[in-house]
């Protein structure tokens, strides 16, 4: 793979990659045919993106495909903000930047022009590991709201920086945007906000099924941040309570589709701002893994685990809580029924104690 | 108990919110206390045993709320007390910066007791209100320990005098706070307000000159007579936590106010800031003892 990135395009990448940065500690790179494709997922596997850098980003570019293989590589997040963040004369812009990948080489080569014939040459030694890629059903999004960064980076501005989750619940009618407080023990220590919109505050609006999703606020203040700088709008794509939504921003020269897991809760809707509270966030709590996991060709097996049959557990310390939200996946149930068939006898047993 | 008061002139509002904003400078938690006249915001000092508040806050009722109810905890008591994070008020009505219409405060039962602000914003393009609600959890204070946050009553000052505009005042003193961290503050009768420090290695001193003198209490037994030609100046003084001072005058970013300084001698110094009808700030400070 060989591109040339333009001098104004070269900012559109670092502020893309460090977006990126505040999803996964890896950057997936794919040199498709028409494109170039940037791809990070969380450890998690709760927020995934992709982004897609068309051929007229580039001033040239050469996808250099062998065969039917997709050239792909995977590279540290660390290393590579490292190469975009600082050019060098801070004063001085570059020209252009090219990037070069060869087929079965341990590094990528990124070459910055700047004026006056000097430049510099970064390269990054390629990570391990396989490429990953997610499978999301797009004709499942039964609603939709899209709205310029703008808004959406009004809406933030009402919440606290140490907010960790927001929920959007929607009605034909309006959409109501509140923080996510995890734990009842915290209730009682942060502000709870909620912002009503109504339909005519978006570009795009359609909601076919009443409902409300909850997802992880980093990610979001990311996208909303990156899209706010070039005056771009946002949609969100979404099915239902627990189901991943899918946040898009577009432009002629790139997309970036963001896949981010939603919380899956039973019935009770922890709106604090609503005048009916349901009191059986206790067990809730505890359930903080996103019990749909995105599905990524690694996953294909997922450790979803069956809420349904786990025992109510006994009330615990808000210190335990906040290890749980940490170590969330530590305490994922290990047993699974549906993993052990019961039904079906595939061997009879050896040395049958009957009497 | 029932309390919930309307805001509908955007002034006021973000008068409500340079207030706010200046007490959650001073103080992490600060009390409210509503009475049916006047809203006050009361900073307890943390230091000392007996709970003595560091700064007072008095907002007349009629100046901000178009409307207010009050339902205090009995008839004979028709008073609330509510203890909260200073900083999550001003972070909540920060909103009212953009285009508010108007602003509604509640106190509420959500779980717990909550203050519930409810802000009805302008859109941009003016064609539907924005609802926002804010929920900050308070704590009731129980009528048993209101006596902790009663006004402290002080009119023996042996000085009040009128302070200079304040931040020539606050640039002076963060620069002697680097080397000292006591503050002597003294006031003559014929005007003159000195700021003082005194270390092993320096001694500095800042004068502010033809200041408007409120009241002098004349005649007092006063050791540190000057005895240089004017035989008649005679001065009061207090050392102070330089500390305090420093926050009060970071903290005091109020527009249209009018600052007085009061001192009684070897005890205590008061520092208030009156806008007539609209706002009073009283804080405290008292001797350092050593």
């Amino acid at each position: 793979m060989e591109c040339i990135i333009p001098g104004e395009n070269i900012k559109v990448l670092s502020r893309i990659i460090n977006a990126l940065s505040k999803i996964g500690d890896d950057i997936y790179l794919e040199a498709k045919t028409d494109c170039l494709c940037l791809k990070s997922v969380n450890m998690t596997t709760t927020a995934y993106c992709t982004i897609n850098l068309y051929e007229i980003f580039f001033t040239t570019y050469e996808a250099g495909q062998i065969g039917n293989d997709v050239l792909s590589c995977r590279l540290p997040m660390k290393g590579i903000l490292g190469v975009f963040k600082s050019h060098g004369h801070k004063d001085k812009k570059p020209e252009f930047c090219k990037i070069v990948l060869k087929q079965s080489d341990s590094k990528i080569i990124f070459k910055f022009r700047y004026k006056h014939d000097v430049s510099v040459v970064r390269s990054l030694y390629l990570n391990d590991g396989d490429i990953i890629d997610v499978v999301y059903d797009r004709t499942k999004v039964v609603n939709y709201i899209g709205a310029s960064a703008e808004v959406f980076a009004q809406v933030l501005m009402n919440f606290q920086m140490s907010d960790e989750d927001m929920s959007i619940e929607v009605t034909s009618e309006k959409a109501l945007i509140r923080n996510y407080i995890a734990g009842e023990s915290s209730i009682s220590k942060g502000i709870r906000s909620q912002i009503s919109l109504m339909p005519a505050e978006f570009s795009n609006y359609r909601i076919n099924t009443e409902t409300n999703v909850t997802f992880s606020l980093k990610g979001f203040r990311a996208a909303v941040h990156f899209a706010e700088t070039y005056r771009l709008s946002l949609l969100i794509n979404f099915e239902e309570t627990g189901r991943p939504a899918l946040i898009e921003i577009k432009n002629p020269t790139f997309d970036i589709n963001f896949i981010i897991a939603t919380l899956k809760r039973d019935n009770a809707s922890q709106s604090s701002l609503s005048s009916t509270v349901h009191l059986t966030r206790k067990r809730n709590a505890t359930q903080y893994n996103f019990n749909e996991p995105i599905d990524t060709e690694k996953n294909d097996n997922g450790v979803g685990n069956d809420i349904d049959d786990v025992v109510p557990q006994s009330p615990e310390s808000p210190r335990s809580k906040k290890i749980k939200s940490i170590f969330g996946r530590c305490y994922d149930a290990t047993f699974r029924r549906e993993a052990i068939d019961l039904g079906k006898v595939l061997a009879s047993d050896s040395d049958p104690d009957s009497d | 108990m029932r309390f919930r008061a309307l805001l509908v002139d955007n002034a006021a509002m973000k008068d409500l919110l340079s207030t706010v904003n200046s007490l959650s400078k001073l103080s992490k938690d600060c009390v409210m206390r509503i009475v049916s006249r006047k809203v006050y915001f009361i900073i307890p000092d943390e230091d000392t045993g007996p709970r003595k508040p560091l700064a007072w806050c008095e907002l007349p009722v009629n100046f901000y709320f178009k409307e207010f109810n009050l339902d205090g905890v009995s008839q004979e008591y028709n008073e609330i007390y509510l203890c909260f994070a200073t900083a999550m008020l001003a972070k909540s009505l920060s909103t009212v910066k953009q285009n508010a219409k108007s602003l509604k405060i509640k106190l509420t039962n959500k779980q717990t007791p909550c203050l519930t602000l409810e802000i009805e914003l302008a859109s941009n393009e003016g064609l539907q209100n924005r609802q926002l609600v804010h929920d900050i959890p308070v704590e009731i204070i129980a009528r048993k320990n209101w006596n902790d946050f009663a006004e402290p009553q002080f009119n023996d000052f042996h000085v009040s005098i009128e302070m200079p505009h304040l931040k020539p005042i606050k640039n002076i003193v963060e620069r002697m706070k680097n080397m000292s961290h006591s503050l002597i503050v003294s006031a003559n009768n014929f005007g003159r307000l000195s700021l003082q420090i005194k270390t092993n290695m320096v001694n500095l001193s800042a004068h502010f000159t033809n200041l408007g003198i409120q009241s002098f209490a004349v005649g007092q037994d006063n050791e540190s007579t000057v005895g240089d030609g004017s035989a008649n100046e005679s001065i009061v003084t207090a050392t102070i936590d330089i500390k305090k001072f420093l926050m009060f005058l970071t903290g005091m970013q109020l527009n249209h106010c009018r600052t007085t300084c009061s001192i009684v001698h070897g005890k205590m110094v008061k520092l208030a800031s009156e806008q007539v009808g609209a706002l009073s700030l009283q804080c405290f400070f008292t001797e350092l003892s050593n």
